[in-house]
């Protein structure tokens, strides 16, 4: 910190401040950043499969129907918590069975019973892991936004379908060109509340030994005794974890605004962004 | 006398236990204006969804300029017709609903040119060029990029009819165009379908409005539970009508 400012804040502000700037308080800020990207990660990852999951559902064939169905119901039905850790793993040791098909043969078999081989074995940095994350989130409420969509589908006026039929229109271009395009505003509602579960389910992240808030503010708020390592202060992990829910308060605030400006838009705005092509 | 740009020959349509089309038989020379009257309920929409088959009818035929279309047949023997053979029949027949049914995530315009090049798969600026044209003609030219719910009612359903015409329709089939509309929109889009008629467009229309069936058609149909109680010029049938049912139905002012 320049002196001039420190100057200008006094002593007490100028420590603070630089207790709250330094090098394990960045890693914290920065840590935002997971958790802000899982949100947006994994929500786009769960429209597209909410999407998939709800023309699953409309097939003409009932097998995939039922797949379709079986998605919605099954993923719904698990804790979010337990398909966080179930999914990463058997991920892992999926792609570790098919790398181990190629290179584990007998004479370089490792000792443990997990992988086959050392060579077999992968880690996924904390960028992987993240990745993994927004898919697995993108798994779980996908099945609710494909409850969500799968119901606004149905909320394109029957007339309107019927005239894409009688101008000759296949049923996939009915689905594509019409049912898509108006689905949205009627699907809003369910997929904002989707949104702020899966802005809660963000703070889970921790499970997966990702860095994120949660596990910096255990970190710093945790006893510290040794001066050497910064300011020693008892247990003031309910400070950092007060800060993280004032944190998601603000996020959901956030996003109520988000979604009601999405809203008014739209309502003439689903219509006015699809501005004609002269 | 030519053949026949539209012929249906004993078409059968049942909705579960109700038997609503008893064998309807009937055919439209080129260049004419054709009118359904008759009472609600009587199957009119009925007919008109199943030439364009928006109904699978369960047994009878539908020739378009030529091409059979043959339904299922009672038994089941024949199978229902295939999708592409559906769509080039339906692209062929230009319909308007009674509520309109635009496309209201799209501009007027787009609603006009959709089909022409996704269904029919035309040219885009020879589509568009069309498309203008027909909503200068139908007078809603300065709406091309308006949405629909921006529209009036009046305006939404001369829409529809440029749509309709943009397919270049063998046959354009209208079903009370004109029933959700004010009297003073009504007239505005019956000026439009009277154009329509004197150009010699062939024209299937159901409507409630006997004043504007007797100035536009050449032809009156009458429906009565599902069968043609009467079908004759337009001059026999107002001036002269034989079956008691349609004497009736006329002295209600063609109402219920
Ligand atoms: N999809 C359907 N399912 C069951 N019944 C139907 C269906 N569509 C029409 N009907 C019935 O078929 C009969 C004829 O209906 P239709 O709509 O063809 O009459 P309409 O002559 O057009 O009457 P309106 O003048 O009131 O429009 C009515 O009794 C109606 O209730
Ligand atoms: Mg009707």
């Amino acid at each position: 910190m320049p002196d001039w400012l420190a100057n200008v804040v006094g002593p007490d502000a100028t420590f603070w401040l630089a207790y709250l700037t330094n090098g394990a308080h960045q890693a914290f800020y920065a840590s935002f950043g997971y958790t802000l990207a899982a949100a947006v990660f994994g929500g786009m990852f769960a429209i597209l499969f909410g999407l998939g999951g709800a023309a699953l559902r409309r097939s003409r064939f009932l097998p995939v129907r039922a797949v379709g169905a079986g998605y919605a119901l099954i993923v719904r039905g698990v804790p979010d918590v337990l398909f966080l850790l179930f999914f990463p793993l058997a991920f892992e040791q999926a792609v570790e069975w098919v790398i181990a098909q190629g290179v584990c043969t007998p004479e370089n078999a490792g000792t443990g019973a997990w992988p086959p081989c050392p060579d077999a074995n992968i880690f996924f940095s904390t960028g992987g892991y993240l990745a993994i994350a927004c898919v697995a989130l993108g798994i779980v409420y996908g099945a609710f936004a494909s409850s969500a969509i799968h119901g606004a589908l149905d909320s394109v006026p029957k007339g309107q379908v019927d005239a894409a039929r009688a101008f000759g229109m296949s049923e996939r271009q009915i689905f594509w060109r019409i049912r898509i395009r108006q689905m949205w505003i009627f699907a809003l509602p369910g997929l904002s509340n989707v949104w702020m579960l899966l802005v809660k389910a963000t703070s889970l992240l921790s499970l997966l030994n990702i860095p994120d808030i949660v596990n910096w503010a255990g970190r710093l708020g945790a006893p510290n005794y040794f001066p050497r390592a910064g300011l020693v202060h008892p247990d003031w992990r309910w400070k950092y974890y007060l800060a993280l829910v004032v944190f998601y308060l603000v996020l959901t605030w956030a996003s109520e605004r988000f979604f009601r400006w999405l809203k008014r838009k739209a309502g003439h705005g689903l219509i006015a962004d699809d501005a004609v092509a002269a | 006398m030519q053949p026949p740009i539209l012929e249906i020959i004993d078409l059968h349509k049942s909705f579960g236990a109700l038997e609503v089309l008893k064998g309807v038989s009937f055919a439209a020379q080129p260049g004419t204006v054709v009118s359904l009257i008759g009472s609600s309920g009587s199957g009119k929409s009925t007919l008109l969804r199943c030439i364009n088959l928006l109904e699978q009818p369960d047994r009878g035929t539908i020739v378009i300029d030529g091409e059979e279309i043959l339904t299922r047949s009672a038994d089941g023997s024949r199978p229902p017709i295939d999708q592409g053979k559906l769509r080039r029949v339906r692209s062929e027949l230009g319909m308007v609903f009674q509520q309109f049914n635009l496309w209201s995530h799209m501009s007027v315009l787009r609603n006009v040119t959709e089909a022409p090049i996704h269904v029919q798969k035309r040219a885009k600026a020879e589509v568009h060029a069309q498309a203008l044209a027909l909503l200068e003609k139908v007078g809603i030219a300065d709406k091309a990029d308006a949405y629909p719910n921006q529209l009036s009612g009046g305006q939404q359903q001369r829409a529809a009819i440029a749509r309709a015409l943009c397919i270049n329709p063998k046959v354009m089939l209208f079903d009370e165009p004109t029933s959700s509309l004010d009297p003073e929109l009504e007239a505005e889009v019956l000026q439009v379908i009277k154009v329509l008629a004197d150009e010699g467009r062939t024209m299937l229309l159901v409507t409630h409005n006997m004043k504007f069936a007797r100035e536009v058609s050449d032809r009156i149909i009458f429906l009565h539970q599902g069968v043609i109680e009467e079908d004759g010029p337009v001059d026999e049938i107002f001036g002269n009508p034989r079956s008691p049912r349609l004497r009736q139905f006329l002295a209600a002012g063609g109402a219920a």
